[in-house]
């Protein structure tokens, strides 16, 4: 079988906040674990980072902070745990 | 009629006969196919009767787009008065013998009576024969299956019951091609007690096309939207195994019986890890993105997972090893036991020994006790394997001392892979599913999560309702895979152009939508007159995601509330046009052109206007 390997994780600059893509979110940035730099900011400064996560359309991208559904304006800080995903269909 | 055959083929197993009525355009029009046909036959055939008798119906129901060529086609719905909750039951499985029901030229078989001795039936091109399976009973789905196989070919439509079936479990199912399974309200009992081993259908002719050019052409440019879509290439690799790491995130993957979101070892059930170790896929007929991943098990045997045999079999029992859990699920299904309903009668088992209502149960995540206790309650071999075999809600009760407090189910079906103590829609959802607690008529959970997740709102409600039409609607009666839909985001608008093209009809969605409303409230009023009355208690998902709250994780503390369920309900009711009882009104049935059931209903219960 064809299996896609991936990075273990992306690093931009240093360890501040944390983002795991989950489903095909991280084929399309290539990893599945990111750490960034920023003390505190929103959620779309975040993707900021991830282009092709932007071109999904919006109502297809779900993320959590520290596990809590949030939306692109939502508060995000250091030592937060974010993770972004596609919706799924449930079977 | 173009795109149906036209014909259904009942077959009288006490009389080794057959007969086949040919329906017209109003029945076709009126319910379209699969479920729709299902719950009208049984509402004028199964009144009042044992589901364990031979009286009860056993129907194998396909629609007007299943057996064409087209994405994910290869479907069939099988139903039954379910001896599990006493109410309507139905399944839908992928397998050959879709097609070949339609190839041989029929639209749906019913089966009544029961046979003298263990036997199978032999469909082709127009013909039905009832052999003898004297040879069969008592072999597991995959061994008879390759027996039928070497007797009729490499590949006619099987579908088979194992060893679960024929000693009564009331939650066996239907087995095809070792690994597609349907009917969990018990349908593969129902099947086993008419001493009914198998179905083989072979059939050379497909249905008439209305437009023939204009359908291959509409196919080839549907299977190749499917493959452009972003998420194909995941999806192919990892199917509905990604949902593990999803309902984890989101804490709703079920945990030791339905008491947590959240699994400590989840990472060791994933789709990642599926994906690592991965042999094979498989899947159904005429399907662009087969979902059966097939890994070796711990006993070095292929085994197939999906999400659901994963979650249930694995997390729900504590279970943190993917290869464990596969040996598990392939032994679910080569003794034909619904893995849903297997990891709920465990987990339920295990939870009553943890407090002190049960003795000598397995321990959360001992999976060499789980795989004994699975062929115990298979073969009935131990007292405990008997009680369980009779599904949670009956345990419970025996087991008393409060267990029903931890018995998972509604209606008797138990609950399927998603945990709703901060999930109220998806409770609604499995709270008014038709068959009981499954949620393959609804799920709501992506997008609950993206709006007020613990609200309890009339926008909810009304989403849910569209879900129901289109899951438990439109893609039940046309007989078609909903995957491409839910999972993919294939256009819904494909099924009008196909159906147009298959049968001539130029439909809306709202022509569909209205089918879906009427089998819905024929279901209900199916339930209502079987259980001789209807009371929302009915319409309750288990006490347990309302009293006892999450323990860990994002959502600690999360419990549902009664009051914002009640309210939901209503709405629910209201929306639906059904009374504050959860009973289909008077008026309702007549709008949606069910007067007769309306006359023969009020003889049962008091209906309102």
């Amino acid at each position: 079988m064809s299996q896609k390997s991936w990075a273990n994780t992306c690093h931009f600059l240093s360890s501040m906040i944390e983002i795991e893509f989950l489903g095909y979110f991280a084929d399309l940035v290539g990893c599945k674990k990111a750490t960034i730099k920023i003390r505190k900011g929103k959620v779309k400064d975040l993707l900021e980072f991830f282009p092709k996560i932007l071109e999904v359309p919006k109502e297809n991208i779900i993320v959590l902070v520290n596990g809590i559904a949030a939306k692109l304006e939502t508060d995000v800080k250091e030592g937060d745990k974010i993770a972004v995903m596609p919706p799924i269909g449930g079977g | 009629m173009k795109g149906w055959t036209g014909k259904i083929l009942f077959y009288n197993l006490s009389k080794a006969k057959f007969k086949v009525w040919e329906y017209g355009g109003d029945f076709a029009g009126k319910y379209v196919g699969g479920r729709g046909f299902a719950v009208r036959i049984l509402w004028e055939r199964a009144a009042g009767i044992d589901p364990l008798s031979p009286a009860n119906p056993l129907i194998f129901a396909a629609g007007p787009l299943t057996g064409l060529p087209g994405p994910s086609t290869g479907k069939l719905v099988v139903a039954s008065k379910s001896p599990l909750t006493g109410g309507y039951g139905d399944g839908n499985l992928g397998s050959l013998a879709a097609l070949h029901l339609r190839w041989s030229g029929f639209d749906a078989l019913v089966v009544e009576g029961k046979a003298r001795k263990p036997s199978y039936l032999y469909i082709e091109n127009g013909k039905a024969e009832l052999l003898d399976a004297e040879d069969l009973w008592g072999l597991d789905t995959f061994a008879a299956e390759r027996k039928l196989k070497e007797r009729h070919g490499k590949n006619p439509g099987i579908l088979v019951v194992g060893p679960a079936a024929e000693r009564g479990v009331l939650y066996s199912t239907i087995i095809s091609q070792e690994g597609r399974a349907g009917g969990r309200p018990g349908i593969g009992t129902v099947m086993a007690l008419k001493n009914l081993k198998a179905v083989v259908f072979k059939g050379t002719k497909q249905p008439e096309i209305y437009d023939k050019q204009r359908y291959n052409k509409l196919v080839a440019e549907a299977y190749r939207d499917i493959e452009a879509k972003p998420n194909y290439e995941f999806w192919i690799r990892q199917g509905t195994m990604a949902a593990i790491q999803w309902s984890q995130a989101n804490s709703v993957l079920p945990t030791y019986n339905f008491s947590e979101g959240i699994f400590d070892h989840a990472d060791k059930i994933s789709g990642d890890v599926m994906e690592k170790i991965k042999v094979e896929r498989r899947g159904c007929p005429l399907c662009n993105m087969q979902c059966g991943n097939v890994i070796h098990d711990s006993d070095s045997m292929p085994a197939e997972l999906d999400y659901e045999n994963v979650a249930l079999l694995g997390s729900n029992l504590g279970i943190g090893d993917l290869r464990e859990v596969a040996v598990l699920n392939r032994i679910a299904d080569m003794l034909g036991l619904d893995t849903i309903s297997l990891g709920n009668t465990i987990g339920f088992a295990i939870e009553a020994g943890e407090r002190g209502l049960l003795k000598d149960v397995p321990e959360w995540g001992d999976s060499k006790a789980v795989r004994e206790l699975v062929e115990d309650i298979a073969y009935g071999r131990t007292e405990l394997g008997k009680m369980l075999a009779q599904g949670v809600k009956r345990a419970a009760k025996a087991v008393g001392n409060g267990a029903e407090k931890i018995a998972m189910h509604v209606k008797g079906l138990e609950v399927s892979g998603y945990d709703c103590h901060a999930s109220p829609a998806m409770a609604l959802a499995y709270g008014t599913s038709p068959i009981g607690a499954h949620h393959k008529d609804a799920w709501i959970i992506s997008w609950e999560v993206q709006t007020e997740r613990l609200g309890y709102t009339r926008e909810k409600v009304e989403k849910l309702i569209w879900m129901q039409r289109i899951r438990g609607g439109v893609f039940e009666t046309l007989v078609s895979c909903r995957l491409p839909w839910v999972e993919l985001g294939f256009d819904l608008d494909w099924y009008l152009k196909l159906f147009s093209a298959a049968t001539g009809f130029s439909v809306t969605m709202g022509y569909l939508y209205e089918v879906a409303d009427r089998v819905y409230a024929l279901i209900r009023s199916y339930w209502v007159r079987e259980y001789g009355g209807w009371s929302r208690e009915m319409d309750r998902p288990p006490a347990k995601w309302f009293e006892q709250p999450l323990t860990k994780g994002p959502y600690k503390g999360a419990k549902l509330s009664w009051d914002g369920y009640e309210k939901m309900l209503s709405w629910y009711y209201n929306i639906r046009g059904w009374d504050e009882r959860g009973v289909p009104r008077i008026s309702t049935l007549r709008k949606l052109g069910l007067d007769d059931v309306a006359k023969e209903l009020g003889k049962h219960v008091p209906l309102s206007e």
